[in-house]
């Protein structure tokens, strides 16, 4: 038992009761509580466990630095793991639970790794687990199972999240990050300007120090009267919001927010648990202020061992106090506020300054309040084992601090001067400067970026100076976004008696100490001397090495003593060792958050053809092509994918088919320098192309390989319509513009995806024709009107009506083919206008597969073999490179590597077995060589009906020229099977285009 | 002429405290683009046939016949109209093209005082009333969807219509109905 709760005072509210577990023993907290306040009110010191030697640790801060007390919350699919009990507030039916400890925080079998300390030292598991057996990697990689099993913090739910979460974006003119005494008056300020403003606060209550009673007076008033006032008056001014984070700072003013909504509320009813708020602010004010940091000396890890402000935190804010005797540590004056303010509610308080000089007025004042002061004094090494019960305390002769004397205490306040928080400038990479005034780092410049910081995040130490520095701040603000002259900030003002003695470890040449610099990894000072002598000569390798700084506080509180002791080995000054970059984010951000709304059927957008009902009546199955939903197959009674595939292929040969097409990728290419533009974007001939006829075109990237194929409709002398594949239709658009803008901008060419305004299908089979003669009364499908290649424009009558329609025809397929588009609205009626006629010829609608097989058969390529590694003429389509005239990736396409003799080149395969099969991806290879990289690859399959057999498309070194007719072997490694196929040409089923041209 | 069919599969309709949600009927689009040096042509002729001045970028304005004339991108603009309205103006190729895209587009209209905090959750765009007052237009993107946002006040009380490809017609009804249904508890 140390702490209690006082019996008044406080920002808790003691009117209503907040009742929650602690490791499923009930307790009672007040609302304004946190899970760290509330459970010292009941006494509790044991809140964690160190990662490494499983230390039991207790609460070190009242903030986001804390280390210690790190704990999980909720049960079941809500817990979340590592979160800071400083942090948290309580709320009626709040589970909270120890972790990284069995059975419990209070007694962990794991802390027997303690009494093996000596031998944990940094870089222990990788020094001993590669080199037992001699067999490295393979040997860490057994041992990390175990290791990992012993290691670790909480763990997170493996249930689905419950929870739900949003993103919003958010725009205001100046944005201030903090809402101490600097970040009141900067949003005041701003505000009275006239802006509109949005001042964040990752607490609950909004005044930063001032909740810890370290201002008592702010311009005359009790620091909460101004406090107050400074609230009320942004009513209606301003956006204000608490409980939200600012995690991460990003190009032109982007900050990343993460506001916790619910975690506070009992009922939070059907709101999101957290929302992330991506906030475009023209300027913005770093009010982020300072955190604590301590001085290590012996066994400074105990429960009770904590910042000096901390403990006044918790007295002044939270009416609890952290213990009976207190001992406070201390090599600045700030420690003197915190000692007052303990002293103040009966504590037994004892300063000891590791200066010889006192502040003369501060020390007068604490020695009037009953306080113990003691000069040159240092904490040497914490007494107690699960809790402090005691401290050695000597003179402080630097290395050489010899203990003299010993305090019964509870509690051991440390205050080893104040970091200024500085790591949202610094995602932006500015790098802050040493301050000796300080002991700190600080940015002084922020560069070119709309950014200001006030307050002790800029060093100002004296509330008097953090005001000022806050509103000028806003004030400027104002200016720079109105245009108006900028006044220069004030200049950082400490404003203390004393100055700060640098102090970062306490040493006993006596004994041998065991003094932590990050408390939850468990490193310590003589961890980062160990890794010096090793040769971790960066302060970057250190942290790796060492894994300071990489817990859960992210380095808060230890970076810049294991900076310090670094830089006191290596014999350089701490600026010259260097500093740590921080990196997004300042605190934990969920997964949830970061995914917002964009999960189950929402993870990534659907795109369904306009025929999708259509589909859907005929039982349909769909497929994910891209954001597509594709219809695939249209099974039958208990029919699979095979045999749906199969019949419909049939059907398709023997009858006609339709499928839909509506997913190619379309794009209008207007003006009178289109027919030029396309000669140069394709590598065939298009200059010439007449009005009413279509042309396949193949596309090449600036490299010379494939790019894209398609077929292009001249629709009018000026007007093009493009279609590209599925898979490239944003990519082809994306390069046209590009070309357009940058290479061409002189030629009248305009592009308009037109991919969603038409939909279409194709009509295939030997009784297409008749399908379609049908239903569009004026357009005469006949071989002379309209041979193959042929575009018209006319109408379909459809039960609805007539609508419009264009159509070439093409195939795909190898049948009589007709691709035939209509605005997408119209498209179902069109289907519904089709389907009779395909079914009275004995046709059906076609999916997918079967569209797969039917090419396959003729050997034409899609994006399996259009891979982004393939030639024209591998590909076969050599013929369509032009000699004659200029085309992206022509000159490319000559490199000696792209026109290899014995590049693998596109073949047809059959199996010699009649009934053998073999996979997609399939290594080829000459029998009796089956290793290696082989002659190529299988790059498509097919159960084809036309063919009576399993085929397949794929690339061999040498081509048909060397291969055809003879038998080679197609390996499937994954499952060792390998199929004995013989080469044939890619144009397996009607090679002349009989059919197709009918 | 057939009639068009629905683009949403099920009723794209809503509301949530301060904000309802409705589908614009199906209309017509034309697109007509101008080549930079017949930028002036294009626009004067325009603001002739259209009898209103020609909208400057990522302006819409009323037509004499109440269709809606919009500069979308710095050489093009759209005229939104009722379904079969004819393309108002079909220049020389010499000074410009035309092109109808009445079917490339779904929409969604969102409108009351709370509409602009629905729209925050789904785009990224400054919809503050003095950045985004009425007649705004901005293209933007919502989860990996290009996406076109338009103010159109009804009255006094803020009416944004959202714009995507048809074919995500039913994720935008879905996305938006989401926000609707969390929103203001």
């Amino acid at each position: 038992m140390s702490g209690y709760r006082l019996p008044s005072g406080g920002y808790v509210d003691r009117s209503k009761n907040v009742s929650f577990t602690w490791d499923q023993t009930r307790h009672i907290g007040h609302a304004g509580d946190t899970v760290a306040s509330a459970l010292m009110a009941h006494g509790e010191r044991i809140l964690g466990r160190s990662f490494k030697y499983h230390r039991p640790r207790g609460i070190m801060s009242a903030g986001v630095e804390e280390s210690g007390a790190v704990v999980s919350l909720w049960s079941g699919p809500r817990r979340v793991a590592n979160v800071k009990a400083t942090t948290a507030e309580i709320v009626d039916g709040l589970e909270v639970f120890g972790q990284n400890a069995w059975p419990s925080v209070r007694r962990d079998f794991g802390a027997v790794n303690n009494m093996l300390g000596r031998f944990f030292g940094a870089g222990f598991y990788y020094k001993t687990f590669f080199g037992i057996t001699g067999r490295g990697t393979w040997e860490w990689m057994q041992f990390e199972k175990v290791i990992r099993q012993a290691a670790g913090m909480g763990r997170a739910s493996d249930q689905p999240d419950p929870d739900h979460y949003e993103i919003v974006h958010d725009h205001c003119d100046v944005l201030v990050v903090g809402s101490g005494p600097a970040g009141l008056s900067a949003v005041e300020a701003a505000a009275d300007a006239g802006m509109d403003v949005i001042l964040v606060e990752q607490d609950f209550e909004l005044g930063g120090s001032i909740l810890s009673g370290m201002t008592t007076e702010i311009e005359g008033k009790p620091a909460e009267e101004w406090r107050t006032s400074k609230i009320s008056g942004l009513d209606g001014k301003g956006r204000i919001w608490t409980r939200t984070t600012a995690f991460g700072l990003y190009d032109h003013g982007v900050m990343g927010l993460l506001e916790r909504v619910t975690d506070h509320l009992a009922k939070p009813g059907d709101l999101p648990r957290e929302r992330m708020r991506i906030v475009r602010a023209q300027r913005i004010i770093l009010a982020t202020g300072a955190v604590e940091r301590p001085f290590a000396f012996g066994n400074n890890d105990t429960p009770g061992v904590m910042l000096a402000s901390a403990a006044a935190t918790y007295v002044n804010r939270f009416a609890v106090a952290p213990g009976k005797r207190v001992v406070l540590g201390t090599n600045n004056d700030s420690a003197y506020h915190a000692a007052m303010t303990l002293a103040g509610v009966g504590i037994d308080t004892t300063i000891l300054d590791s200066r010889e000089l006192l502040p003369g007025a501060a020390a007068e004042a604490a020695r009037a309040a009953g306080i113990h002061v003691r000069a040159g004094c240092v904490p040497i090494e914490a007494k107690g084992g699960r809790s402090v019960t005691a401290v050695e305390i000597g003179r402080h002769q630097g290395d050489k601090n010899i203990a003299e004397d010993r305090i019964e205490c509870d509690i051991i306040g440390i205050s080893g001067g104040w970091t200024p928080v500085m790591h949202l400038i610094s995602h932006k990479g500015i790098r802050p400067a040493w301050s000796d005034d300080l002991s700190a780092f600080v940015v002084t410049d922020p560069g070119a970026e709309p950014v200001a910081l006030a307050g002790a995040a800029a060093g100002h130490f004296t509330t008097d100076s953090a005001v000022k520095a806050g509103r000028a701040a806003g004030s400027d603000a104002a200016k720079a976004i109105t245009g108006k002259r900028r006044t220069k900030l004030p200049a950082p003002v400490h404003g203390w008696e004393q100055p700060l003695e640098p102090l970062w470890e306490i040493r006993d040449p006596g004994r041998k100490l065991k003094s932590f610099i990050d408390p939850q990894h468990d490193v310590t000072c003589d961890d980062v001397r160990l890794a010096h002598k090793e040769g971790y000569v960066s302060v970057e390798h250190l942290k790796r090495y060492t894994t300071l700084g990489m817990a859960t506080d992210q380095g808060k509180m230890g970076n810049v003593i294991g900076l310090a002791l670094m830089a006191e080995a290596s014999g350089k000054t701490i600026p010259e060792t260097g500093t740590t970059t921080f990196r997004p984010p300042y605190t934990p951000v969920s997964i949830g958050a970061m995914a917002g709304d964009e999960r189950g059927m929402h993870w990534r957008p659907t795109r369904h053809s306009p025929m999708r009902e259509e589909h859907e009546k005929l039982g349909c199955k769909f497929v994910d092509a891209g954001f597509w939903k594709r219809s695939w197959y249209y099974p039958q009674g208990d029919e699979g994918l095979a045999e749906a595939a199969m019949r419909e292929a049939i059907a398709v040969r023997e009858h006609c088919g339709m499928v839909d097409v509506s997913t190619l990728g379309k794009i209008m290419v207007q003006g009178p320098d289109s027919s030029e533009f396309l000669n140069r974007v394709y590598s065939n001939a298009f200059a010439k192309l007449p009005v009413g006829k279509a042309r396949y075109g193949l596309m090449l990237r600036d490299d010379g390989i494939v790019f894209d194929d398609g077929t292009t409709w001249r629709l009018s002398e000026t007007d093009f319509f493009m279609t590209t594949t599925t898979a490239n239709a944003g990519p082809v658009m994306l390069h046209l513009a590009t070309l357009l803008q940058t290479r061409w901008p002189e030629m009248k060419v305009h592009i308009t995806s037109v991919s969603d305004h038409w939909g279409g299908v194709a009509v295939a089979g030997p009784k297409a024709r008749a399908v379609l003669d049908a239903v569009c009364p004026d357009i005469d499908f006949s071989d002379e009107a309209m041979p193959f290649m042929g575009v018209r424009q006319g109408h379909m009558s459809t039960d609805d009506g007539e609508i419009p329609v264009m159509t070439a025809r093409l195939s795909f397929s190898g049948e009589q083919a007709w691709e035939v588009m209509a605005p997408a609205d119209y498209c179902p009626a069109m289907f519904r206008a089709l389907l009779p006629g395909i079914k009275e010829a004995g046709g059906i609608p076609y999916g997918l597969e079967a569209m797969d097989c039917l090419r396959v058969e003729k050997g034409h390529v899609t994006g399996r073999e259009l891979d982004g590694r393939t030639t024209a003429a591998d590909v076969g389509l050599g013929g369509m490179a032009s000699q004659k005239k200029y085309y992206i990736g022509r000159v490319l396409a000559g490199r000696p590597d792209l026109v290899r003799a014995d590049r693998p080149t596109l073949v047809g395969l059959i199996p010699t077995m009649p009934d053998a099969r073999f996979k997609a991806g399939s290594i080829l290879f000459p029998p009796g060589e089956e290793e290696g990289h082989g002659l190529g690859h299988v790059s498509s399959i097919a159960d084809s009906p036309a063919m009576k057999a399993w085929i397949g498309l794929g690339f061999v070194s040498g081509g048909l020229a060397q291969w055809e007719g003879k038998t080679i072997v197609a390996r499937n490694p994954i499952d060792d099977q390998n199929t004995e196929v013989k080469v044939v040409s890619p144009h397996m089923f009607d090679a002349k285009g009989e059919r197709m041209h009918g | 002429m057939a009639e068009r069919a629905i683009p949403f599969t099920a009723a794209a309709t809503g509301s949530a405290d301060g904000v309802s949600m409705d589908t614009p009927a199906r209309g017509s689009i034309w697109q007509i683009a101008a080549w930079p040096e017949t930028f002036e042509t294009i626009e004067s002729d325009l603001a002739k046939v259209c009898g209103c001045a020609a909208p400057g970028p990522g302006k819409a304005l009323e037509t004499l016949d109440g269709h809606l004339l919009i500069r979308t991108e710095p050489l093009k603009w759209w005229v939104l109209g009722p379904d079969g309205a004819e393309c108002p103006l079909t220049p020389n190729p010499e000074d410009g093209v035309w092109l109808d895209m009445s079917h490339d587009q779904v929409s969604i209209a969102l409108t009351g005082p709370n509409a602009a905090e629905i729209l925050k959750r789904m785009v990224s765009i400054d919809v503050r009333d003095h950045a985004f007052p009425n007649l705004s237009f901005a293209t933007t993107h919502m989860h990996h969807m290009i996406t076109k946002v338009l103010r159109r006040d009804d009255g006094d009380t803020p009416r944004y219509e959202v714009m995507v490809m048809r074919s995500y017609a039913d994720d935008l009804r879905e996305i938006t109905q989401h926000h609707l249904h969390h929103f203001g508890h």
